[in-house]
This record gives structure tokens, sequence and C-alpha cells, in this order.
């Protein structure tokens, strides 16, 4: 009875996640395709790797809290149908255009309808996005990291570059294959940025 | 950072052999060039460290916490204007072709008489009406052929007998269900002296069963 001993310890095996957890990205969504009782496991799986730059890159977009659980559920529900279908050869970028499908999605429902939230103003009234120390002001003063980006000239990539890796928190292998560039054009964006950006660490005041 | 004014070369060029003031020369730019990369170096260095801590800050700030992975809501699939308008319209399709072939095949819109586009329809309806006429040519064809044989009778005439058989024959042709049409064959069929003829259209008509 070899087969009925392997059913049951297939079935009393309480955490088959452990097997699942060493796989990487590919094996994990080709795991969301060939559905069943894989299927949920896997997409936990992958949506605890990337829960919290996922969370921080939806907040990075200024997005509320209340309103950022649903996008990221928007995201996580639009995904687990596209990998349901097919298998794409990296999971992050599948993931980020989707978010930020999302978001823009969110954004222009609230430009076309009214629904007693908040609105565009009182959302940038509320300072979500990221915020950092003012250049040359109190200590406690901060000022919206994109507006300081756009002073210094820094361009979109650029300044997308400089948020994902600092703020939201990927590292640069992931920037790179988020933004679809090599990662040394990632370090030299953000070299170029930090060179633009010189001035307002205020150290040079000191030198 | 230091360059050569116009004055100190002429300094130099005074003091010092060519060789010696393009040494020179190269070794101050070199001092004032790696001075100014390692400022730029430095400054890159802060821009980093400012960077890291304002990113911390808004990482530390905004946590993804213990959020479970989302389950789908009713209310996030009720958006139905998306999602289910092909279906409507796939529905409202159907029941506007079945309406439409329902009026069609009960004619309640009149239509059959007012193009040409049912006419199958009207031929089926004009058949018991060539039955109608061919019963009625065939009584015509009767009557005169009863006329022409009772002619032939009194006379004798093969021609007249002749004729009365053609006009039996033929509304035999339209109409073989009359008992009285078979007799008529037969009866001419006999005076014209074909006895197997006749025999064989006595037999029909003691058979015949109307």
């Amino acid at each position: 009875m070899k087969w009925f001993d392997q059913v049951v310890r297939f079935l009393n095996a309480k955490e088959p996640r452990s097997e699942l957890k060493s796989l990487d990205d590919v094996s994990l969504m080709a795991c969301v395709r060939r559905g069943g009782r894989v299927r949920d496991e896997a997409f936990e799986i992958l949506y605890d790797r990337y829960r919290e730059e996922l969370w921080r890159f939806i907040r990075s977009r200024n997005v509320s809290e209340h309103d950022g659980e649903d996008v990221l559920q928007r995201v996580m529900m639009g995904l687990l149908k596209y990998l349901e279908k097919e298998t794409p050869s990296r999971f992050l970028p599948i993931a980020i255009q989707k978010t930020k499908w999302e978001i823009a999605t969110h954004f222009e429902q609230y430009q076309k309808r009214d629904w007693g939230r908040l609105s565009l103003e009182q959302m940038s009234a509320q300072r979500i996005e990221p915020m950092v120390p003012a250049p040359s002001g109190e200590p406690g003063d901060l000022v919206s990291f994109r507006a300081l980006a756009a002073g210094a000239g820094l361009s979109d990539v650029q300044e997308e570059a400089l948020i994902l890796h600092y703020f939201v928190g990927f590292s640069v292998k992931e920037v790179a294959l988020i933004t679809e560039v090599s990662e040394n054009v990632v370090k030299g964006r953000m070299r170029l940025a930090k060179l633009k950006l010189r001035g307002i660490s205020g150290k040079e005041d000191a030198q | 950072m230091s360059y050569l004014s116009r004055n100190d070369i002429l300094q130099l060029m005074e003091t010092m052999e060519p060789q010696e003031i393009r040494r020179d020369h190269r070794t101050r730019l070199d001092e004032a060039g790696l001075s100014f990369l390692d400022r730029v170096e430095a400054e890159l260095e802060a821009a980093d460290d400012y960077l890291e801590s304002a990113g911390r800050h808004f990482r530390e700030a905004h946590p993804a916490g213990d959020r479970p992975l989302p389950q789908p809501s009713p209310d996030a699939s009720a958006a139905w204007t998306g999602k289910w308008f092909p279906n409507w319209a796939v529905l409202l399709l159907v029941v506007l072709f079945l309406s439409v072939s329902l009026v069609y095949r009960t004619g309640w819109g009149g239509h059959e008489h007012l193009s040409g586009w049912n006419v199958h329809r009207g031929a089926n309806e004009r058949v018991p009406q060539l039955a109608e006429k061919n019963e009625a040519l065939a009584r015509a064809l009767v009557e005169r052929g009863e006329t022409l044989l009772a002619a032939a009778n009194q006379q004798g005439d093969r021609e007249l007998l002749n004729a009365a058989l053609a006009d039996f024959l033929l509304a035999y042709e339209l109409n073989p269900r009359s008992k009285t049409l078979l007799g008529h064959l037969a009866r001419t069929y006999e005076l014209l002296g074909k006895p197997d003829k006749a025999a064989h259209y006595l037999n029909l008509w003691e058979t015949f069963e109307e």
C-alpha cells in the first residue's frame, strides 16, 4: 500500500509551503498556472515576497491608505487571473505594470465621479508622497521629493529610479527589471540624479 | 582649486626650464582636478546618505504590516456594466432574432402580402386551388365525352367514339378517382372493339372504392 501511504502523507502535510518557499518567481508562477491546491499557496508566497514593495510603491504614488488597499486588492486579483492564463518570464515587471495601471484607473475614477471621498486637492494636502527633509530650513521641515526633483531638473526616469530604489526599497537589479534597462543604466541614472541633487544634503555648506 | 594665472605662467617661464614648466603645470592641474573630483564624490556620498535616510523614513512611515492576501469581494466584481455587457448584448440579439423569426413564421406582420420574399408560402397555398381547377376541368371533359359518346351511339360514328375516348383519357389523367369515368372508359373501349382494355377498366371499376 505504498500509494496509500503517499496519499495519506500528502493529505496530512500541514505545510507544503515550506517546499514552495524556496522556489523562484518563475516556478511559483508555473505553480499558479497549474491550478488546484498549489495555486493559492504559490500565489500567497508571491504576494508575501513583494507585498512590502508593492504597498510602498502604491503609497509613493500618493494613494491614501484606504484607497491603497482597494488598489492592492485589484492588482492582486488581476495578477491572479493573468497568471492563471499565462506564465510571463518575470513577475515583478508585470506586477508593477499592473499596479501603475490600477493607480491610473483609480485617479481617473476620482476625476470622473465624486464618491464622497477626498478630492485630489485634499489628497495632495495629506502629503502621502515621499517627503524628505527640506535642504535649507528647520529640522522638522518636510518637502515633497517630487517637487524637489522637479526643481533640480531630474528627468522622469531618473526620478523613478531614485524612488524605486530609495523609497520603495527595490534593489538595483529589481529596478533594472522593472524599468526594462540594464543595471548599469540604472546606476548611471541614479548617479546623474544624485549629481543634480548634490546641493540638497546641506553638507556642502559645512565644508 | 587653483589655476595658473597669466602672471604666474610668465614668472615661471622666467625662472624655469620649459620641461620643468610643463611638468609643474601638469602636477598642479592634476591636483586641482583630483580635489574637484574628490569633492564631487563627497557630495555624491552625502546625497546618497540623505536619500538613504529619507527613504528609510518613508519606508518606516508606510509599512505593509500584516496585510493578508486580499480576497475577491462581491462589490469588486459587481461592475456589471463592464463585465456583463457583452452577455446582455448577446441575449438581446438572440431575443430579437427569435421574435423576428416568430413574427415571420406566423405571418403576424402581414409581410407575405407586401413583398415577394415569402413567395414559396403562396405557392404552397395555391396547390389546393390547382386541384380544384383540375377537378372542374375533368368534370367538363367527362360531360363532353358523355355527349360525344351518346352522339356516336346514335350515329355509329367511330370518329366521335375516338374523340369521346380522348376526352375520357384526359379526364382520367386529371382526376383518376372517379367510378363513373372508369365505367365510361370501359364502355368506350368495348364499343371500339378493344376487349382487353375494356376488361382492364371494368376490373378497375369493380374494385373501385369511393
